[in-house]
């Protein structure tokens, strides 16, 4: 039994999406309730044996073959799902992280199909033969880095919960986490034309900076969409504007004060999001990796994920 | 609601049709329990009521095993055992909370059934065996997939029940029998009606009340006659004045049977909880579970407390040979004094007569030409019984006569003993079964004959020919015989009825031989037909190896289905479009459950323009396959397969606010 648990817990051989499930990669073994219904047959096979009553042959012969049968209903109801994609969104360290998987289903229906990953609670749902199926998987991501939750394993007991058959996929499934922002003074590179300690002073829109218009891109800030145009029907765009040179503020890893490399990072966390909410023009510089000032959404994921995934980033927790 | 609530109620469904064949077995406050405690699960599962906690549930379990105690004494019988499980049942809603829990419960609900298969071993508890696991096993489908419908559970219930049946069958045949029993059979209080070792009078007309079957038997051709058909059970030869008495009587060297007419039938008795097996007369040998003694009687070594079957062959015509100097002695033996109208009578007929078929003819005469009464309520007899009933009263059942007969005939010097059973049965028009029941009971005289041997002498044919001819209720006068015998049973009323009735008994006892008869003897010759022998090791090997290799071939052809591919052969089309779906679901653009193709097309047509228009081409040709008219051409199939094979969408780096 402790070679076979073995055998079952180690890692799975590595697949790539779509992963298919046969079987290959397919076990099953009775449940505890299997090992009990066993007992329970014992018990009516001695009972029929003792009163010779063939009756109670019959029905102890019927309920062993219908549990034999459930083994292969088992099996069959994951034979064949393919688990086709999986996404994620970034999360900060400490938050919870969805985990959407695609799953592809042949016929048959599979009813009662489970997942989980090692540490997460199962979930259970029903999954209509030839259509696609999406299982949102939540686990609590704690450290800043590339997040994996470890193989997916899903499962199930039916139809009769005497068996239970599973498979383990070892997927690339990630998720990346960005440091749990922390707190404190800004930590400004010491530029020239920087504008020195209180460098948060908002930067409001200058109309003399007005540089041109580009597409609206969701996270714009409201204040600088053009209007004038929206009104005039040609979309929506928003008003770009040059911020002087001297006006942009770099977050630096070497100015803060701790030593500490995770908690840097989320200091710089922070601030990231601290600049952005206040569409200060910004750049990041860590050690090796530097990110140009500029602002916006996707410059602040571009600046998270440098965060993320600075240094040896922690793989799994 | 709670999740639970609907599989509460579905669970003590399951309970309580396992639990209904033995409602009429069971004490009534055990059937009150179970009802009043269903029913508060069921009402509280439904609108939340609190449950009762763990102290009130330990008491009212100690309560119950209190009321078993009681009501069924301390001896753990079948019965008790049942009523126990019953009230364990009852109490089980109460504390279903989790999921092991009503799992539990369901393998109980299985138990309960084979308790019932115990006490009812007959065709209707095989059908309702049925129902029943149907039902438990869609229960338990029902708890470990709680979304779906209970139709849907009954369905694949019964689906795999289907699919489990080649598997029950072979199991069935080959799976090895015992002898006997492994622990003995506990006794039940059933009360029974059948023989015992006391003939007194009153005791027949009493068994006449009950329409209770006792066996019935299977012939392999035609069904003799019904004046032929006595069936022989126990012999008495001990008279005390006023009761015939069995006792154990050591064996002899068997008499010289000849014999010709053999019949050979099969005999499913219902449990009597004695030891005698009855055959018609006269068997010829023992069956393998029976001794037969010298006055051919069938004896088994153990109480017949489940329902047996057996095979034997009958000489209907028979000479039983010289008699044995005991048994002589014993068939004249009678007590000191008393009767002495009857003695005087007797001694005069043995005074006049020629020989022994004489005086057996007197007495005859005498009963046939005198007032004699066949009734079923004779008047009380005084101190001699035998004078008060040939001179006074006049009025009888069979034993009466029968014990009077051997009286006169031992006060006349003919060996005379007494032989109850019962005689005739009814003939079922479907087969050549005969099911004799207990107001077939019947008690007649056999009289040893010099060159004859046993002579089977019925006086009760002498008064009452009807008896013999046509069965009690024909003989008895109107109003006296039972109500079931006199057409008082809703089912002699209607002629068609009548048909189905026996139809369904005809079916019974086809099932009761095929299947309940089948067991160690039935196994050992059913293998020796396909070469194997049991009585040798290596018979019982090869049926061992012969079970598994069955198994795994069963076992094989379900593995070879499970991993069929699903569908792709019949479906090509669909397969290929699979494929396209797929290579659309790895770069991101899954088609959701509730997207047609089209609704598909269009949605990752606007997030992906580049891939738009090889995207609709192919999508309207699947359409066009799959929906339109007429048969699909191989090369339009070949041509889609190739589309499909060529479109390599690239994976697009996801807008970058995902």
């Amino acid at each position: 039994m402790k070679i076979l648990r073995r055998k079952l817990g180690k890692m799975p051989p590595p697949l790539s999406f779509p992963a298919t499930l046969n079987r290959r990669n397919i076990y099953v073994l009775p449940t505890r309730y299997g090992l009990l219904f066993v007992t329970v047959l014992a018990a009516m096979l001695l009972g029929a044996l003792n009163y010779n009553n063939n009756l109670g042959f019959l029905l102890t012969f019927l309920l062993g073959g219908m549990a034999f049968v459930s083994i292969l209903y088992t099996v069959r109801n994951l034979s064949g799902l393919t688990v086709g994609s999986v996404r994620s969104r970034p999360v900060f360290a400490g938050e919870t992280a969805s985990f959407k998987f695609v799953l592809q289903t042949t016929a048959p229906d599979r009813p009662a199909v489970r997942f989980a990953f090692p540490e997460s609670p199962e979930i259970q749902q029903d999954l209509p033969a030839g259509m696609d199926a999406l299982i949102i998987l939540k686990e609590i991501a704690r450290t800043r880095g590339v997040f994996s939750p470890g193989p997916l394993t899903i499962s199930t007991r039916y139809p009769l919960g005497i068996f239970r058959s599973w498979a383990r996929l070892n997927l690339p499934t990630e998720c990346l986490v960005y440091p749990k922002p922390l707190p404190g003074p800004l930590a400004l590179s010491d530029g020239p034309s920087a504008s020195g300690e209180s460098g948060s002073r908002p930067m409001g829109p200058g109309a003399e900076d007005f540089q041109g218009l580009r597409p609206y891109a969701p996270g714009d800030p409201l204040q600088h969409i053009s209007w004038k145009t929206y009104s005039q029907g040609q979309g929506l765009f928003t008003k770009r504007f040059t911020a002087q040179r001297g006006a942009a503020v770099r977050l630096e890893w070497d100015r803060l004060g701790t030593k500490d490399p995770e908690e840097r990072l989320s200091r710089l966390c922070h601030m990231v999001l601290d600049a952005h909410r206040r569409h200060i023009l910004y750049g990041l510089r860590l050690p090796g990796v530097e990110v140009l000032p500029d602002w916006g959404e996707a410059h602040k994921h571009e600046c998270l994920r440098a965060l993320a995934r600075f240094g040896n980033a922690p793989g799994r927790q | 609601m709670r999740p639970d609530a609907g599989q509460v109620p579905a669970l003590i469904g399951a309970l309580t049709v396992a639990i209904l064949p033995h409602v009429l077995r069971l004490p009534l406050w055990i059937v009150g329990w179970c009802a009043g405690l269903w029913g508060y699960g069921a009402l509280a599962a439904r609108y939340g009521w609190r449950r009762p906690g763990r102290g009130l549930r330990t008491g009212l379990t100690l309560a119950g095993i209190f009321g078993v105690m009681v009501s069924f004494g301390h001896t753990l019988g079948g019965e008790a055992f049942g009523g126990l499980l019953a009230v364990m049942a009852g109490l089980k809603p109460l504390e279903m909370t989790t999921h092991r829990d009503r799992m539990v419960t369901a393998f109980m609900a299985y138990f309960i059934v084979i308790t019932a298969l115990f006490a009812y071993e007959n065709l209707a508890m095989t059908l309702y065996m049925g129902l029943s696991v149907l039902a438990t096993t869609a229960v338990l489908i029902r708890l470990n997939h709680p979304g779906g419908t209970l139709r849907s559970h009954l369905r694949l219930s019964g689906v795999i029940m289907a699919q489990a049946l080649p598997l029950t069958i072979i199991l069935f045949l080959l799976f090895p029998r015992i002898q006997g029993s492994l622990w003995g059979v506990p006794r039940d209080s059933q009360a029974t009606s059948g023989f015992s070792d006391t003939l007194s009078p009153g005791r027949i007309s009493r068994m006449v009340q009950s329409d209770e079957i006792a066996f019935h038997a299977r012939f392999q051709e035609e069904v003799p006659l019904r004046r032929q058909l006595y069936w022989r059970g126990i012999v008495f030869y001990d008279f005390n004045g006023r009761d015939w008495q069995w006792r154990l009587r050591a064996p002899v060297d068997m008499d010289d049977l000849s014999g010709t007419d053999p019949a050979t039938y099969a005999i499913g008795l219902e449990p009597h909880q004695d030891r005698w097996l009855f055959a018609l007369d006269l068997p010829a040998e023992a069956p393998d579970i029976a001794r037969l003694f010298p006055d051919y009687t069938l004896m088994r070594r153990g109480k017949v407390r489940r329902k047996i079957h057996y095979r034997l062959t009958s000489l209907m015509t028979y000479n039983t040979g010289p008699v044995h100097l005991r048994d002589r002695e014993a068939a004249l033996a009678l007590p000191e004094g008393g009767n002495p109208r009857s003695r005087a009578l007797a001694r005069r007929w043995a005074e006049e007569a020629e020989g022994p078929q004489e005086i057996v003819d007197a007495a005859l005469r005498m009963i046939r030409e005198e007032q004699f009464v066949y009734t079923l309520s004779p008047p009380p007899l005084g101190e001699d019984v035998i004078d008060g009933f040939l001179f006074d009263t006049r009025r009888g059942y069979c034993e009466h006569y029968a014990s009077s007969f051997a009286f006169l005939m031992r006060a006349a010097g003919v060996p005379a003993r007494v032989v109850g059973g019962y005689q005739g049965g009814t003939r079922n028009r479907y087969g050549n079964y005969i099911i004799v029941r207990q107001s077939d009971a019947h008690a007649w005289v056999e009289v040893w004959l010099e060159g004859e041997g046993w002579v089977r002498t019925d006086p009760t044919a002498a008064v009452a020919p009807n008896r013999i001819e046509q069965g009690v209720a024909a003989a008895l006068s109107p109003g006296e015989a039972p109500d079931f015998l006199s057409g008082g049973r809703f089912r002699d009323a209607v002629p068609l009825w009548q048909a189905i009735g026996d139809g369904w008994d005809a079916v019974n006892i086809q099932w009761d031989m095929w299947f309940a008869g089948y067991a160690f003897e039935q196994q050992r010759s059913l293998l020796q037909k396909i070469g194997i022998d049991l009585r040798s090791w290596k018979g019982s090997v090869g049926a061992l190896l012969a079970a598994m290799a069955l198994i795994a071939l069963v076992a094989l052809g379900f593995g070879l289905r499970l991993f069929r591919k699903p569908s792709a052969a019949e479906d090509p089309v669909r397969e290929i479009y699979d494929r396209f779906c797929r290579k659309l679901a790895r770069v991101g653009l899954s088609r959701l459950s509730h997207q047609g193709p089209t609704a598909y097309a269009e949605a990752i047509g606007a997030r992906r323009p580049d891939l738009e228009a090889s995207i609709r081409d192919i999508t309207e040709r699947y359409v066009r396959l799959r929906y339109g008219a007429g048969e699909v051409d191989e090369t339009v199939l070949e041509r889609f397969r190739q589309q499909v094979r060529r479109f390599q969408p690239d994976r697009r780096s996801e807008p970058r606010n995902q």
